[in-house]
């Protein structure tokens, strides 16, 4: 009994803790230009108001995350069956490999990886600092760990006379993988890919130093840059947008797919 | 190794779009991003692109990144072509040879700057002019029965413990900080160490790096007074905060922030008929009346003086420059690794 | 050969494409900006040509510094123990829930991470300042007559990381514990088991490869994060990250802000080593 009422607690504390710092920004989006807390008036006018910038801020980063996430999750789930599955020399060392880009500052990374566009210019005559590629790949770096994990996480207790029956019954081994090995590890896959969006969506140094121009600069770039100069509740909105905008569509995929799909079917 | 990458390289130019070498000239600027690159295109950019058909394309960061990347293209191909710094990491670029001497015959307006924002050495000038003091909440101080701060050392008030805000090494901001703790002990810039031991007994609430968040610490009570600069806190008291920016005794810190063109730039005239432009009167007022930093060019001294409201936001006359205090930039880079250590081992804690 | 023998797949080649993009926007570049660490610093932003370990020797002679590792790796191992305990009783929940809000749930954990970690930080001061809400409440309880320092101190980077990473435990766990077949757990009921010996002994062991990815996730993330150590830290909290955020950026010696992120790189892999050796001897 106790036990059950600690868990219940936890879960709420859990909830509440996740989701109090965004009252802040929900609130003062509807608040007064100077952000006082809790606002003197409430209005929509910040809504209306949201700079261009950060609109277009916004698509960057959803064309970087996205890209991140889908790249991080094909070459992670590659690198998670491989780990799992795989009996080759340097295994451990691969594990390690994929866990490394987190052990080290996005800082450093981007400050590296700005260097290294420079050699990479010398001995190949490819630019990619300042172009979308060179964002996507930093991204796709610190995104691959998360991707490997989960996927390796997912792929615990997987049961190999699944595919073992898949066989027997005369499908191809490629049939096999796609039909039968595919689909178990897919929650794991989604939550991988989840982790690399966000991942990449939350960026700011390697964005700073891979963007450049408009085209390339990320939302949270935008921000960062631009709250030194003046705060605001334009930022709120923004910010909140983006909250109201994928809960709505959360919803409606839930509605009408059926979030199971992409959550639940792991089940043993 | 040396065959994936080329192999991954072979792959990457394959989607790479090349841009086509068209007659068009685009200028890659570096500002700090915002407001402030919003003000500069609208009253600058916008009018330079009108009036010669140069493109100018934005480049948000601080100028700490914009160094960074400096240096790093050190020897190849410039990343932008204007760079927006701060005096002091001016001074390490310039040394570096990172940035060009301008010519006065293009940028005609160097002639009309007060002399306080002209480079020694040719480099580039200031753009603007900014300053350094003690704002605090006049209202709290008021209740609380402290008295004004008059010095550097009143931020030491027994009543202020864990309520004013220290700015972090991080910040330009720190150096004057303690430059000015120095100085109202009989120091200077290049004896500080009585200072390092004074800011060592301060207790600051935090040590700030962003002034969105310091703002609002201010706003929900948590910080009554803090050194800051005259364009942040002017912001402040613009939105009925009842702040007040003040000067100590021992004098305001002047600052100044910069311009240049970076070498190995492909539009080296264009680049400084940009900042040509930025220097230009009509610019620097647009800027002045969206963010209250000062002018540098002194034409604007009879317009500035028939608009005192404004003109008290910043150091807007030579009388008012001269009252400031400039802190020697050379000496500030020849310690500041030293200082940053000191200030990691005493005043941090 | 190995359980998924059925397969004839060569598994590790499907490593490679993983290995050509690690190499290409990582290895290479970190390899070459930390071979920095093996030279001289000659001024800022100049690395000298004199192979030297005066970096490494001064980094390790320095009880400073030292005490910069000790902190950041007490900070992990606080940071990944909170969101352990509190993530576990959620992900279970999360995993075993036949709600239909179950999709919803699951988003409003993540959530909070859709907002960029400047704004967020910003969020903490109406709750966790002088004059914040939880200040407020604890003085309205009686439980203080004055305001508690919650931020701007270890606590306030405890705080702020742990929330940070909450999310990725808790997905990475939900992900692990749904797959674990409910009837295990309804016969270890039905023979007697108490919830607490049910949990102990049957879901926590099958639950452990979750546990691993999420301890390893977030405290490696823990080590190396930045933004929120340096903003609830009121940069009075110096981490690992925030100092050689410090020599990069600031002071641009690149000697020893390479030196640094190696030694961080070198500790952090030899304690995962450590801990996965640890869990596969136990499992």
């Amino acid at each position: 009994m106790m036990w059950t009422l600690l868990n219940r607690a936890i879960i709420v504390f859990v909830f509440v803790f996740l989701l109090l710092p965004l009252v802040f920004v929900v609130v003062t989006s509807f608040g007064d230009a100077a952000m006082t807390f809790p606002p003197r008036s409430f209005s929509l006018e910040w809504y209306g108001a949201i700079p261009q910038p950060f609109i277009t801020g916004l698509k960057v980063s959803l064309i970087v995350g996205g890209s991140t996430a889908f790249i991080a999750a094909v070459v992670g789930t590659g690198a998670a069956l491989a780990i799992t599955r795989g009996r080759f020399r340097g295994l451990k060392i691969l594990a390690m490999f994929c866990l490394l880009p987190l052990m080290v500052p996005s800082l450093v990374i981007a400050v590296a990886l700005f260097q290294f566009t420079g050699i990479l210019w010398d001995i190949a005559r490819i630019e990619i600092g300042g172009t979308l590629i060179g964002l996507i790949l930093g991204h796709t770096a610190i995104a691959i760990p998360y991707v490997v994990r989960a996927v390796i996480a997912g792929h615990a207790h997987f049961d190999p006379t699944l595919e073992e029956a898949a066989l027997n019954l005369g499908a191809s081994k490629w049939r096999t993988l796609l039909s039968i090995t595919l689909p178990v590890l897919i929650p794991g896959i989604v939550s991988g890919a989840v982790f690399a969006f966000l991942v990449s969506f939350d960026d700011v140094p390697i964005a700073l130093f891979m963007g450049g121009d408009e085209a390339t600069t990320t939302m949270p770039v935008k921000i960062f840059t631009s709250i030194e100069y003046s705060m605001k509740p334009d930022v709120m909105a923004v910010s909140a947008l983006v909250i109201y905008v994928s809960l709505a569509l959360m919803i409606l995929l839930e509605k009408t797919l059926g979030l199971e799909r992409f959550f639940g079917t792991g089940r043993a | 190794m040396k065959r994936l990458l080329l192999a991954a390289a072979g792959l990457l130019s394959l989607t790479l779009a090349t841009t086509a070498g068209a007659q068009q000239v685009t200028l890659r600027v570096a500002c700090y991003g915002g407001l402030f690159t919003e003000s500069q295109q609208k009253f600058g950019g916008s009018l330079f692109s009108t009036r010669t058909g140069i493109k100018i394309e934005w480049i948000d960061g601080n100028p700490e990144d914009h160094l960074a990347k400096l240096i790093a293209s050190r020897g190849r191909a410039a990343p932008f072509d204007i760079v927006y710094l701060e005096e002091s990491n001016q001074a390490r670029a310039a040394e570096a040879g990172m940035l060009m001497k301008l010519d006065p015959k293009v940028v005609t307006n160097l002639a009309h700057l007060y002399p306080q924002a002209q480079n020694r050495e040719g480099y580039g000038p200031a753009m603007l002019f900014w300053s350094v003091g003690i704002s605090y909440n006049a209202k709290v101080f008021a209740e609380q029965g402290i008295p004004e701060p008059k010095s550097w050392l009143d931020l030491w008030h027994p009543k202020l413990e864990r309520r004013f805000a220290f700015p972090d090494i991080a910040q330009g901001t720190a150096t004057d900080l303690i430059i000015g703790t120095a100085r109202a002990l009989g120091g200077n810039e290049r004896n500080t160490d009585a200072a390092f031991d004074k800011l060592g007994q301060a207790k600051p609430l935090y040590f700030y790096t962003s002034s969105s968040d310091l703002r609002a610490k201010f706003r929900a009570g948590d910080v009554w007074a803090a050194v800051w600069n005259n364009g942040r806190s002017w912001g402040m008291i613009d939105e009925g905060f009842p702040l007040k920016f003040v000067y100590p005794t021992e004098g305001g810190h002047g600052k100044l922030s910069t311009i240049d063109v970076v070498t190995g730039t492909k539009h080296p005239k264009e680049a400084m008929m940009f900042i040509n432009q930025v220097l230009d009167p009509l610019t620097q007022l647009g800027q002045a009346n969206q963010i209250p930093y000062g002018p540098t060019n002194k034409l604007l001294a009879p317009v500035l003086a028939a608009y005192p409201d404004l003109a008290q936001k910043f150091p807007a006359s030579p009388e008012a420059l001269e009252k400031l205090y400039v802190p020697d930039v050379k000496a500030v880079n020849d310690n500041y690794s030293k200082w940053v250590d000191q200030w990691n081992r005493k005043v941090k804690k | 050969m190995g359980r998924f023998a059925a397969l004839r797949v060569r598994w590790g080649l499907l490593a490679l494409p993983v290995i050509a993009v690690l190499l290409l926007a990582f290895g290479m570049p970190i390899a070459s900006m930390t071979a920095n660490s093996l030279f001289n610093h000659a001024g800022p932003g100049r690395v000298g040509s004199n192979l030297t370990l005066v970096n490494y020797i001064n980094f390790a002679t320095d009880p400073y510094y030292l005490g910069i590792l000790v902190d950041t790796f007490a900070l992990g191992f606080v940071v990944v123990s909170i969101c352990t305990v509190l993530g576990y009783p959620v992900a279970y929940f999360l995993a075993r829930t036949h709600s239909r809000w179950r999709g919803v749930l699951m988003f409003l954990v993540i959530a909070p991470l859709l907002v960029s970690a400047v704004i967020r930080n910003l969020g903490w001061i109406p709750l966790l300042g002088t004059n914040g809400f939880v200040n407020w409440a604890l003085q309205a309880l009686g439980l203080t007559d004055r305001p508690i320092a919650l931020v701007n101190n270890f606590l306030g980077v405890v705080i702020g990381t742990t929330h940070a990473l909450l999310p990725f435990m808790i997905l990475m766990l939900t992900t692990v514990i749904q797959r674990i077949n409910p009837q295990i757990e309804e016969a270890a009921v039905n023979l007697g088991a108490t919830p607490w010996k049910n949990f102990t002994q049957v879901v926590l062991p099958l639950s452990m490869p979750g546990l691993i990815g999420g301890y390893l996730i977030v405290f490696t993330i823990t080590i190396s994060s930045y933004t929120t150590p340096a903003m609830l830290g009121g940069h009075r909290v110096t981490v690992m990250s925030t100092f050689v955020a410090q020599q990069i950026r600031f002071v641009l010696n690149y000697a020893f802000g390479a030196t640094c992120a190696v030694v961080l790189m070198a500790v952090a892999i030899a304690l995962t080593v450590m801990a996965t050796r640890q869990s596969e001897r136990g499992s």
